[in-house]
């Protein structure tokens, strides 16, 4: 033996051996010297976990209804005798535009209590409690930031609407990117008739404009049915529609993996169509999938908000953020109380922080695209 | 100190003759994520008027930045940290001005890129524009420089055309960079470069990606021209055959270095520096089948480390253990006459 | 020479990619990558497959591993256990029978590996594939592989991205050494290195060749480097052998006319060589749309009437020197010069 394994340098770098690090390392590393989408990403787990923990921190129901308190506006927050502290509303009527006005009433001062008693929820949708962060004595009412046409407070309802918004583009952009990633890979593997097949059905799929086929899927379903049903077929909606971009991007990659001389040594070695996809080409295209998968949730939340804003989503009693904005249609609403616009400015947090981490990932995934 | 008994570097004036560039310690550094890579650490050397200078090197030595230096091409990370690029117009011209002087977008710098030296690169297809005609693309070069009548640009295009041996120049010239083959694309890309009669012509690995009997004709051409319009040429590659066939002078490069620099002849016959001579050994000769190839043991150390002394000394198979390793070599003359100079201890 | 000496023989082999065009892709052309090439690679030899970019070479290479599925032809492989078999015709049974006794080398060292596995698992994969070994057997043999191409064993752990071109390649090495093939495509495996690495591969080629006599169909384009390594060498051109010799003879009194051209125009690393010859003019035509007759008729310039009309057929003029030429006979063509003899010396190391 001429070669003298001993004899040949050892590139390993004293300090740290960057060659045992796997890949998947090296793109979390990259990932974090972007500080925009490190922040996306804070962002999107603080609305999780408030999303989480909406019925604990919402001091009331979302369609408690108290007309005493209709356009309330968001109650003034003091501090007396060393506890925080808001106030009542004292309500007049405007005789001339026969509205009730609202001016928090000074002199009286109401107690925040913290970790009060409530009414009844699930946590996490399994522990039942009546624990709830805050509230005010029975007789009061507290809006944060302010109360809709029926007294509902603004505040429990963009929580408890996080549940269904935050969750439903999350959810169907999964269901997609399972679906696409099977007939891409398929699709890109085999290619041939079957490549062919799969191909002319995506671009079938994709001539039909978006938001008539939006509507009219979603004008199909049934009226009657549980929040539940209604909020598993709109899913269902959103990822019929979404897979079809997804299975194209996997194609690609899976048609130059499949190309790779990697892939080339394996069949050589007699390796099966099930080693090739499951050893060579899925972990390769994962990260890719991840990428596309976080660039495409934004554009399905979008989806969702619009559909129960145009009231073919989501329905009342339920509420999303969607819902919610159906309240701010008209300009009276927007000029006298802005607070019904608030659903738009967590609805660009959510998105935006959503594109800020799909950006990062891809930058960390492929730093040369 | 065994550095003070060698001769300093700047007291080395061979050159007696006319130089249309001088490169004096040129450093240039490059900024990353992952720390600093110092690609050019000092590199002098001189393109005499109207020669053809060979630049060899393995991938990473630095070759290609020198190149883009010289035209202030360098983008991105990358950092001229020390050093003067002294370029004269004209032989005689008083005094040689410093290309790094100049701002990377000035007019001045504007004027001597594509006029007094024009670059020509290994992809001729990225270097061409595809949406307009190879006619067009000479053209403008020459409108830019030149002339100011069109009919007259479009006369000496196809003249140009013409002396880079296209077989039909005014089709050519009314035909997309898409339509010609390889050879032809670097043929046209040539004669762009050449349309402003330069000064200086840099050629980074022009042939490279060419087939050899296209590289042939390629070389042929260049060879061709640069007798009959004495333009010199600073010829990039890794290329030992095409360096013993095309250039008149040579400089090899290690690791940001130029470590040896002869005429072709003095390369081949009587190399000097260890590296030069590892790389001669290591590339089978044609008509001469020998059993084992001599090769370099190792690899081109990774970018972003540091060697302290000889750059070459962990891989250098006479490397001097106390000295090589520790204290760098100066650049120290073998030959004055013929200009032969090597940086290695064991010819000092 | 003894049939049983063949290792690998092959017929008329062509691989032909339709070009689709339009909506409903219809084939509207071929690109005849490989043309119906004939040849035979002996037990333990090495054979140089030497051509421009798009003759064809990578594809033969390919379409014997039926990583393309060639077109038409026969290619006989003499397992050592099975005997000989029409790889074209094997069952998918067969051909994983076959297979570890064919392996591969590619030529990018750095697509060649998959970057989310480690060298272990790169290395290791043909013998998993195989059922050959499992657990600590697997890694020991991994280890040994690697030990044998030059990387040290406790790199196992670490990825592809830590090491150099040279070293990658040298993994690569190991990967096609796993299942212990008599035969091994080289598909221009030190095309992308740097010279210095070239001979270290080169060497240890060279050296593994020796140690273990698999046989190699080494694919370049340098025929500085083929030369170096090939018993024999087959010159390829548009799809087409158009001549095949032992080495020596193919580089000193080559047949062909192409091979001549081809030989002329190597730049010679002399500077006193120097010599001006006849250059090929002209580009390599399409295999899309090859010219009538021999291929090379339109760029040689000995032509006559008859090699616009009719292909010449790889034929044996003596003592297994094959060539595609109608003059083969007549011409007398000038092969390679040897460089001259150049004796270099390290400095010697002198006393500071």
């Amino acid at each position: 033996m001429a070669v003298d394994a001993t004899k040949l340098p050892n590139t390993a770098p004293a300090v740290e051996d960057v060659g045992t690090i796997p890949q998947w390392k090296l793109m979390v590393r990259r990932f974090r010297k972007s500080k925009l989408s490190v922040a996306g990403l804070i962002m999107l787990i603080v609305l999780y976990t408030l999303m989480f923990l909406s019925d604990f921190i919402a001091p009331y129901q979302h369609n408690r209804i108290d007309s005493n308190y209709a356009w309330a506006p968001p109650s003034q927050l003091g501090f007396a005798n060393g506890k925080v502290v808001t106030y009542a509303l004292k309500q007049t009527l405007d005789e001339v535009r026969f509205e009730w006005i609202y001016a928090p009433d000074l002199e009286n001062p109401i107690p925040v209590e913290f970790f009060v008693q409530g009414y009844e929820y699930r946590l996490l949708g399994f522990i039942p409690s009546k624990l709830h962060l805050f509230g005010v004595p029975d007789g009061s009412q507290i809006n944060l930031i302010g109360a809709d046409k029926d007294g509902k407070d603004v505040f429990s309802r963009l929580l408890k609407g996080s549940q269904i918004s935050l969750t439903l583009g999350f959810v169907g952009v999964l269901i997609s990117v399972i679906i696409g990633s099977i007939v891409g890979t398929a699709s890109g593997y085999f290619g041939g008739a079957i490549d062919n097949i799969i191909q002319r059905l995506i671009e079938l799929l994709r001539s039909f404009p978006d938001i008539p086929l939006f509507l009219g899927l979603a004008a199909a379903l049934p009226m009657g049915v549980p929040v539940e049903v209604r909020f598993f077929l709109i899913t269902i909606i959103i990822a019929m529609i979404g897979w079809t971009g997804l299975a194209r991007e996997v194609r690609a990659k899976v048609m130059a993996f499949r190309a790779s001389d990697y892939t080339s040594a394996a069949i050589a070695a007699g390796a099966s169509h099930w080693h090739v996809i499951t050893r060579h080409l899925i972990p390769n295209a994962m990260s890719h999938i991840i990428v596309v998968g976080t660039l495409a949730i934004p554009g399905a939340i979008g989806s969702e908000t619009a559909l129960s804003f145009l009231g073919l989503g989501i329905l009342p009693p339920a509420v999303s953020w969607g819902v919610m904005l159906r309240d701010a249609q008209t300009i009276e609403a927007i000029t006298n109380y802005p607070w019904m616009l608030l659903p738009v400015g967590v609805l660009i947090i959510a998105v935006l922080s959503f594109y800020l981490l799909g950006d990062g990932v891809r930058d960390a995934v492929d730093p040369y695209a | 100190m065994t550095t003070e008994q060698m001769a300093p570097n700047s007291s080395i004036n061979l050159t007696s003759h006319d130089d249309v560039v001088r490169v004096e310690d040129l450093k240039v550094s490059f900024y990353t994520q992952l720390g600093v890579v110092r690609a050019l650490n000092g590199v002098s050397f001189n393109i005499p008027r109207g020669r053809v200078l060979g630049i060899v090197g393995e991938s990473g030595c630095g070759k290609s930045i020198t190149g883009l230096s010289i035209m202030q091409l360098v983008v991105g990370a990358g950092r001229t940290e020390a050093g003067r690029i002294m370029f004269r117009e004209y032989a005689g011209q008083e005094p040689p001005v410093n290309i790094l002087d100049y701002g990377k977008n000035s007019p001045e710098m504007r004027k001597i890129r594509g006029n007094n030296i024009s670059m020509i690169f290994q992809e001729p297809m990225s270097s061409l524009n595809p949406c307009y005609t190879i006619g067009n693309q000479i053209e403008e070069a020459i409108l830019l420089h030149q002339t100011n009548d069109k009919s007259e640009a479009s006369k000496r295009a196809i003249e140009v055309l013409n002396k880079v041996g296209m077989p039909n120049p005014a089709r050519i010239a009314a035909s997309y960079p898409h339509e010609l083959s390889g050879g032809m694309r670097q043929r046209a890309m040539i004669a762009m470069a050449l349309s402003c009669n330069p000064t200086l012509l840099i050629a980074d690995e022009p042939t490279t990606a060419l087939d050899v009997t296209t590289e042939a004709q390629i070389l042929d051409l260049m060879r061709g021209l640069q007798s009959e319009i004495g333009t010199s040429i600073m010829f990039i590659t890794h290329n030992m055959g095409v360096v013993a066939q095309m250039c008149d002078e040579v400089a090899v490069m290690y690791m940001g270095r130029v470590v040896e620099r002869a005429t072709v002849d003095d390369i081949f016959y009587e190399p000097r520096h260890p590296y030069t001579i590892s790389l001669l050994q290591s590339i089978p000769r044609l008509g001469r089948r020998s059993g084992k190839l001599a090769s370099i043991e190792g690899s081109v150390p990774d970018p972003y480390s540091t060697t302290p002394g000889c750059s070459f000394h962990p891989r250098c198979p006479v490397a001097i253990k106390g000295l090589c390793d520790t204290i760098e070599p100066q650049e120290t003359i073998v030959d004055a006459a013929k200009g032969h100079t090597v940086r290695c201890h064991l010819n000092s | 020479m003894t049939t049983d000496d063949m290792l690998l023989e092959v017929r008329g082999l062509k691989k032909h990619f339709p070009i689709r065009t339009g909506l409903m892709r219809r084939v509207t052309g071929m690109v005849k990558a490989v043309d119906g090439i004939n040849f035979h690679i002996h037990k333990g030899e090495t054979l140089g497959l030497v051509g421009e970019s798009g003759c064809g070479k990578s594809t033969a290479g390919r379409a014997i591993l039926r990583l393309h599925e060639p077109t038409a032809g026969e290619i006989i492989f003499n397992d050592p256990v099975l005997g000989k078999i029409d790889v074209t015709q094997a069952d998918r049974e067969t051909m994983m029978k076959i297979r570890p006794n064919m392996q591969i080398i590619f030529q990018d060292p750095f697509t060649s590996l998959n970057p989310r596995l480690t060298v272990g698992q790169i290395v290791g994969e043909p013998l998993e594939i195989q059922h050959r070994a499992s657990g600590s057997e697997l890694s020991d043999r991994v280890a040994e592989l690697l030990n044998e191409v030059g990387i040290r064993p406790e790199n196992m752990t670490r990825y592809p991205h830590a090491f150099s071109g040279g070293q990658r390649q040298r993994i690569g090495i190991a990967r096609a050494l796993a299942l212990n093939p008599s035969l091994i495509i080289c598909d221009e495996p030190v095309s992308a290195l740097d010279v210095s690495i070239q001979a270290q591969v080169l060497n240890l080629l060279d050296e593994l060749q020796a140690k273990y006599g698999m046989a190699y169909l080494f694919i370049g384009h340098d025929l500085s480097v083929i030369e170096h390594i090939s018993d024999r060498v087959a010159v390829m051109y548009v799809g087409y052998i158009v001549e095949m010799a032992k080495t020596d003879k193919l580089y000193f009194s080559p047949k062909h006319p192409y091979t001549e051209a081809l030989l002329n125009a190597i730049p010679k690393a002399d500077p006193r060589l120097r010599t001006r010859p006849e250059r090929l003019l002209g580009d390599v035509p399409s295999p899309a749309n090859p010219p009538s007759g021999c291929y090379f008729h339109p760029r040689c310039r000995y032509a006559k009437e008859i090699c616009s009309v009719e292909r010449p057929p790889l034929t044996d003029i003596g003592d297994e020197h094959y060539v595609a030429c109608h003059f083969a006979r007549e011409l007398s063509l000038t092969g390679v010069q040897a460089l001259s003899d150049i004796k270099l010396e390290m400095p010697a190391a002198k006393n500071v």
